[in-house]
């Protein structure tokens, strides 16, 4: 039997798996296929200040292998989530990390102060790569100084360890990452989605009311696979990473890449039990290649590992 | 009166709560598979015996029960070119189907195409089999179509919300196109002397009004429309339901269909001097199909609400139909 548990920093998770943000609801939206406390991590819907009623629809579509969708961050707002929808948590062995998404700096201050002090939350998520929502035009996670900044005061203002979710959408990921552990991460989470169109030809019209929405799914694991082995190669930091995992061997995939612990987004759309099942095989992964400890597969595809 | 309650699962303190303090009246919704569970609330004093070894018990708690399950393809029928009925065996799943309540199908185990396609329920006989029609429209609905008797097929399911029904009232159903699948299991479910079942079916033309013999063992009438006239009267499910709402009284509503459809039933309803009771059963693009990913939203007048978790069956004085849908 291998040891399944990973550590992010002073973040310790039961198992590696966990599950993307968006893409869970608030935890318990899968609880009649399977027990939420067998995941590492649940990243829950991303919070804003205020509650967001979201984008209009169509807010999903299909691509090859991807789904692109502009959901606008659709969400109950943190004075819910301080005020009820916690209690939720209560009973779930995983850890709960809240996402979290401002307009401005100040906004991500007050929702980390906010948010790390909600009962079970164990971590927190910076989500500053949400295509879907427009502030200011650029999403704050292309530009590494301003990511830095946010993750800094962030970092200040938590009770709990800071995970910053980096786009992909960036010339060099890398650059972004090194800002954002030098601001006082314990992490990074990658990737969010990549910006992406679908136009319906018949009517000569984008499919998305929104235009532009984020892809996942499969389509973008070869990218995301990539970005997770760049960053790890240049900073060996702490990786959840993620885009497109379908099954073990695209968990063990992103654990080779890099990654401490991989998340599963999309594919619960597909599989509802692809969390707990990914985790079975990468537990089967383990047991044929002789692994005792999960972290010796982090990084182990790179070169003199 | 008060909303109808599921069969839920009844948790163990529940029924001992029950037990210990027998509450004076009680109100049984007792749901018997194939008549859903539109079945009439019975009021009696105490609460009979029989209730307290039922492993369910109806609680007010209306999660409706989820099952994921490789469903072996028992039978296809092929209606047409383009349209199918296929029947699963699928016991879970058939023990908790309820009309309105949909399934959403894994077509492929590749990544492409990559989600589940969300298909009515055409009919459940309340423990093994579940039926679906449905019609070929491109990738996904084409490797439905391909499967072979025998194959399994990935189903989760009951989805949704059930159509809510009222004995008090006569039915009055309405049906465009495929639509016909969940207002079929609604009729055929709800057979009784208690009310009348009207069926209002319309499609482009008579080869395309579908499981006409069916129909007949579950309506006590039924009216069929086409747009191009080669079967009864010419025109859409919108005159003849004008005419039964301005002849007839105590009636409720029930349809599925193309969106503009809906809209205009809606409307119908909406106009006569007291407004029936109107239930649509929306459709809308669809990701993971129980209410996790927010993505098949449809706007309501209290917001967003999900069609495949909060629907795909709605009231619909609450829906906000798109002016562009109709
Ligand atoms: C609650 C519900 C019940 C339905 N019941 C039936 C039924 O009983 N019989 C039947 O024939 N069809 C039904 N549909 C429509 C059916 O889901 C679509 O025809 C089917 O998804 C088309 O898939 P495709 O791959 O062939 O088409 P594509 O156009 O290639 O599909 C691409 C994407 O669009 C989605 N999509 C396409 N058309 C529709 C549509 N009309 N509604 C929702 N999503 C769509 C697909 O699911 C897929 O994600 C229902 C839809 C919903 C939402
Ligand atoms: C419907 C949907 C909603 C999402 N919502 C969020 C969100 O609120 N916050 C966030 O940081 N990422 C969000 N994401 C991105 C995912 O968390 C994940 O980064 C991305 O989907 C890539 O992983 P995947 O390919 O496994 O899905 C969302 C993704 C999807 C598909
Ligand atoms: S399809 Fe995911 S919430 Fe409805």
């Amino acid at each position: 039997m291998t040891d399944l548990s990973v550590a992010l920093g002073s973040l310790r998770l039961r198992n590696p798996v966990t599950v993307a943000s968006g893409t869970f609801g608030y935890g318990r939206e899968y609880e009649e296929f399977f027990d939420p406390s067998l995941l590492g991590a649940i990243f829950i819907k991303g919070i804003t200040i205020r509650p967001r009623a979201g984008n209009e629809t169509p807010r999903l579509v299909e691509t090859p292998s991807g789904l692109i969708n502009s959901i606008g961050l659709q969400n109950i707002g943190i004075e819910e989530l301080e005020q009820s929808k916690w209690r939720e948590f209560e009973g779930i062995a995983a850890a709960i990390c809240a996402n979290v998404s401002g307009n401005t700096v100040d906004e991500y201050e007050e929702l980390a102060w906010r948010a790390s002090r909600v009962p079970h939350i164990a971590a927190l998520e910076l989500n500053i790569s949400c295509p879907n929502v427009k502030a200011g035009g650029v999403e704050f996670g292309r530009n590494p100084a301003v990511a830095r900044d946010i993750t800094r005061r962030c970092v200040a203002a938590s009770a709990v360890p800071v995970l910053v979710k980096l786009t992909p959408n960036v010339t060099d990921v890398v650059e972004v990452a090194a800002a954002v552990m030098e601001g006082g991460a314990t992490g990074v989470t990658l990737v969010n989605t990549f910006l992406a169109l679908a136009i319906d030809a018949e009517r000569r019209r984008p499919v998305l009311a929104n235009v532009f929405g984020g892809l996942s799914g499969p389509a973008i694991k070869p990218i995301a696979l990539r970005m997770v082995w760049q960053v790890w190669g240049a900073l060996r930091c702490p990786i959840i990473g993620m885009g497109g995992i379908m099954n073990g061997t695209d968990a063990v995939e992103f654990l080779l890449a890099g990654a401490t612990a991989v998340s599963v987004g999309t594919a619960n759309f597909v599989n509802p039990t692809a969390a707990p099942d990914i985790l079975r095989e990468i537990g089967e992964y383990c047991d044929r290649h002789g692994v005792k400890h999960i972290s010796e597969l982090t990084g182990a595809a790179h070169p003199g590992s | 009166m008060p909303a109808p309650v599921t069969a839920a699962n009844g948790s163990e303190a529940q029924r001992d709560k029950l037990r210990e303090d027998p509450p004076e009246k009680t109100c049984l919704f007792v749901r018997v598979p194939n008549f859903s569970y539109a079945c009439q609330a019975i009021v009696v004093d105490r609460v009979p015996a029989l209730l307290m070894d039922l492993t369910h018990v109806a609680s007010g708690d209306d999660r409706a029960l989820k099952h994921q399950v490789a469903a072996t393809l028992e039978s296809v029928r092929v209606l047409d070119r383009e349209t199918y009925v296929h029947t699963y065996l699928a016991p879970a799943i058939a023990a908790d189907a309820q009309p309105g309540q949909f399934l959403h199908i894994r077509v492929s185990h590749l990544t492409a195409p990559l989600l589940r396609r969300p298909i009515s329920i055409l009919w459940s006989d309340g423990h093994e089999r579940v039926q679906v029609l449905f019609k070929v429209v491109r990738t996904g609905t084409a490797l439905l179509a391909a499967k072979r008797e025998g194959e399994t097929v990935d189903l989760l399911g009951p989805l949704g919300t059930p159509f809510p029904y009222d004995f008090a009232r006569d039915a009055v159903m309405v049906a465009g196109g495929y639509g016909i699948a969940p207002v079929y299991f609604l009729g055929k479910a709800n057979r009784s002397d208690h009310n009348r079942r009207t069926l209002i079916y319309g499609a482009r033309s008579a080869d395309q009004l579908y499981l006409r013999d069916e129909l007949k063992e579950a309506f006590d009438e039924i009216i069929y429309t086409t747009e191009d006239g080669s079967l009864a009267r010419k025109g859409r499910v919108t005159g003849p339901l004008r005419d039964l709402l301005a002849a007839r009284e105590n009636l409720a509503l029930y349809a599925c269909g193309p969106t503009p459809m809906l809209a205009a039933v809606a409307d119908e309803a909406a106009r006569v001097a007291a407004p029936p009771p109107c239930y649509v059963s929306m459709e809308n693009q669809m990701g993971c199909g129980f209410g996790a990913c927010l993505g098949c939203v449809v706007r309501t007048h209290e917001g967003f609400k999900t069609t495949c978790k909060q629907g795909p069956v709605f009231d619909a004085r609450e829906i906000v139909f798109d002016t562009a849908a109709r």
